[in-house]
């Protein structure tokens, strides 16, 4: 679970503490009332709050399930129950019930927005599913959607704790029922896919989107690293730039949620990037009115841009080759530039002075693959911090154009400590913070 | 004379008589529709009155109400099988979306009534007294005294500004 207390978590804890004290639960729900654009996790403050006590009971008040996954997979039974008039709902219910109204709200409007432009369900025919992360990443909710005429129905199927991967869906796949089990494997061959994360709904339609990288587990820490220590917190920005915007999950995540934007760059070397990023920004334009954006086709290079901005996001590639790969292929194949070679990490990195505003702020991702080399780049100009110190952030390494080259396999684990566990193999992320030396 | 609510409604967002059209169809269909209970803003849900209507529907399978058409001045008479309530201060979306009008999918509203019947019936058909305004309590005092008098005409029913009236009834023909 990623916790790094802003206020805004802090406030959403104090709710919390309130409605244990009083039985009331209106501050609660009037925080979810006033985040129109859905960027508060109430999951997260759950689980952090209970983790920590490692209790379910509230005051006089029993929470009735055994845990929070207990209650999402039985949420519809549930408020079935707090429908009837005979119910006696106490203030704790209450709370769980604003947090589930507040997410079926938000789903709703996505797929609304949604449908038009991507053709992802046409009335009472459409169906399929979509992954929403929440929790601080440590939930992954794998829910079903269907059409109702004009009108978006939401059920989740399943839950992975602790994702580590965006579509880490195998490995507890053994632990789903048939039905679940058929109904996955056609989320899987479905020609959508969707992620939700923070208010913001990604799709890429696997059909026309070629080659076009992501939402992936890196992309979400980036966007929870992001929400947690910006956009909760409500620091101004003024212009942000994303280099690499792959499918778009960390440009609509600055269009919907910095505070006080008003210019946003993305840029990405592949066109259907571009065009993908620009489909998902598509959908929040009545989020985003007053808001410029420009969308680049091209290579991004140190001097490209004669401005500066106040925020720079990248999830560039990572993965350092090895030497003979590097110099075997000067013209490097597609798939191996999506993920290898650490020269965009470089690159962007030795732009920081050139690039940013003097308050600005660059974050990246990179891995214990290559943070040595991540590091040595820095200019001296600039300084750095580990969002998440020096443990990271673990997960799972299903690169598969490293996993079919048996050379850079080999490299990652004999020389960068890829980590073998019994045939799955990890490593760990790391997001930096790069700021101008004052 | 047995005690029941008259529901206030008017065409507001479909043609006319296409609310009750609307309601009737999925009835046909699906033996059962969702009325979404819609109240003004000085009102306040009768939770209390809601527990006791849900009460009797588990006691009797259900239970009598009355559906008042304020635009064309009509009434209808319906069987109530279930009630979905909003906790207090929230609103409702249709328990049930294939059960309820497409005009009603993205709203939300504090109470919902199931039916299994609904028809147009003729006021002069029954007997009215006024039996209470729960949606309205602060008014309690001012209204204690229409408590027991017979409501003589859709008329005077109309002028009180509430969208939800508790009244006892008895049919005469």
């Amino acid at each position: 679970m990623l916790l790094l207390n802003s206020p805004a978590q802090q406030s959403l804890n104090v709710a919390l503490s309130d409605l244990e004290k009083s039985g009331s639960p209106d501050e609660w729900a009037f925080i979810h009332r006033l985040d129109r654009n859905f960027l508060t996790d109430g999951f997260l403050t759950l689980l952090a709050h209970y983790e920590n006590t490692k209790t379910y009971d509230v005051g006089q008040y029993s929470f009735p399930y055994p845990s929070l996954n207990d209650w999402i997979m039985h949420a519809d039974e549930w408020d079935k129950s707090m429908r009837k008039a005979t119910a006696d709902i106490d203030p704790y219910s209450m709370l769980l019930f604003d947090l589930r109204q507040h997410f079926e709200k938000q789903l709703k409007i996505f797929f609304r927005r949604a449908r038009t432009s991507t053709g992802i369900g046409t009335p009472n025919s459409g169906s399929g599913w979509f992954l929403v992360f929440v929790g601080g990443l440590s939930r992954c909710l794998v829910m079903r959607f269907t059409w109702f005429e004009s009108s978006p129905q939401v059920k989740v199927e399943w839950i992975i704790d602790e994702p580590r991967a965006a579509f880490d869906v195998w490995p507890t796949i053994k632990k789903f029922d048939n039905k679940a089990r058929n109904y996955l494997k056609e989320f899987l061959q479905s020609g959508h896919k969707i992620i939700i994360h923070r208010g913001v709904f990604i799709h890429v339609d696997r059909r026309h989107d070629i080659n076009v990288f992501g939402p992936s587990i890196d992309t979400l820490l980036l966007a929870e690293i992001l929400a947690q220590e910006v956009f909760e917190r409500e620091v101004q920005l003024d212009s942000a730039l994303e280099v690499g915007c792959g499918s778009g999950l960390l440009t609509c995540s600055l269009a919907t949620h910095a505070k006080g934007l008003t210019e946003l760059f993305a840029i990405d070397s592949h066109f259907g990037s571009v065009s993908c990023t620009h489909r998902n920004l598509s959908t929040l334009a009545d989020v985003t009115r007053n808001l410029k954006s420009y969308l680049l086709w091209g290579d991004f290079r140190s001097d490209l841009f004669t401005r500066k901005f106040d925020l720079v996001v990248c999830n560039p590639p990572y993965l350092p080759l090895p030497r003979h790969i590097q110099s075997a292929n000067p013209h490097v194949p597609d798939y191996f530039a999506a993920v290898g070679g650490t020269r965009l990490l470089k690159e962007v990195i030795q732009s920081a002075p050139n690039i940013l505003t003097p308050r600005g702020r660059m974050l990246l991702l990179t891995s214990s693959l290559s943070l040595p080399e991540t590091l040595s780049y820095i200019p001296s100009t600039c300084e750095y911090s580990q969002p998440l110190g020096e443990n990271g952030y673990r997960v799972s390494f299903e690169v598969e154009a490293v996993l079919n080259n048996p050379e850079w396999k080999s490299f990652l684990l004999q020389e960068r400590n890829l980590e073998d566990d019994g045939g799955l193999y990890f490593h760990t992320l790391h997001p930096i913070w790069i700021t101008l030396r004052h | 004379m047995r005690r029941t609510v008259i529901l206030r409604f008017r065409d507001m967002t479909v043609e006319d008589g296409g609310t009750i059209e609307e309601h009737t169809s999925l009835l046909t269909r699906y033996s059962q529709v969702w009325w979404g209970w819609w109240m003004r803003k000085h009102e306040t849900p009768p939770r209390s009155l809601f527990k006791e209507l849900s009460h009797e529907i588990e006691r009797e399978s259900g239970v009598p109400g009355f559906w008042f058409d304020v635009g064309r001045m009509m009434l209808y008479h319906g069987n109530m099988v279930d009630i979905a309530v909003a906790p207090p201060g929230r609103k409702l979306s249709s328990p049930d979306p294939q059960k309820s009008p497409s005009y009603y999918h993205r709203g939300e509203y504090p109470a919902w009534f199931l039916l299994n019947a609904l028809e147009e019936v003729k006021f002069s058909d029954y007997e009215f007294q006024y039996f209470g305004f729960p949606s309205e309590p602060e008014q309690e005092e001012t209204r204690k005294h229409m408590i027991n008098l017979p409501v003589p005409s859709l008329e005077q029913l109309k002028k009180f500004d509430v969208t939800l009236w508790v009244v006892k009834f008895q049919k005469v023909k």
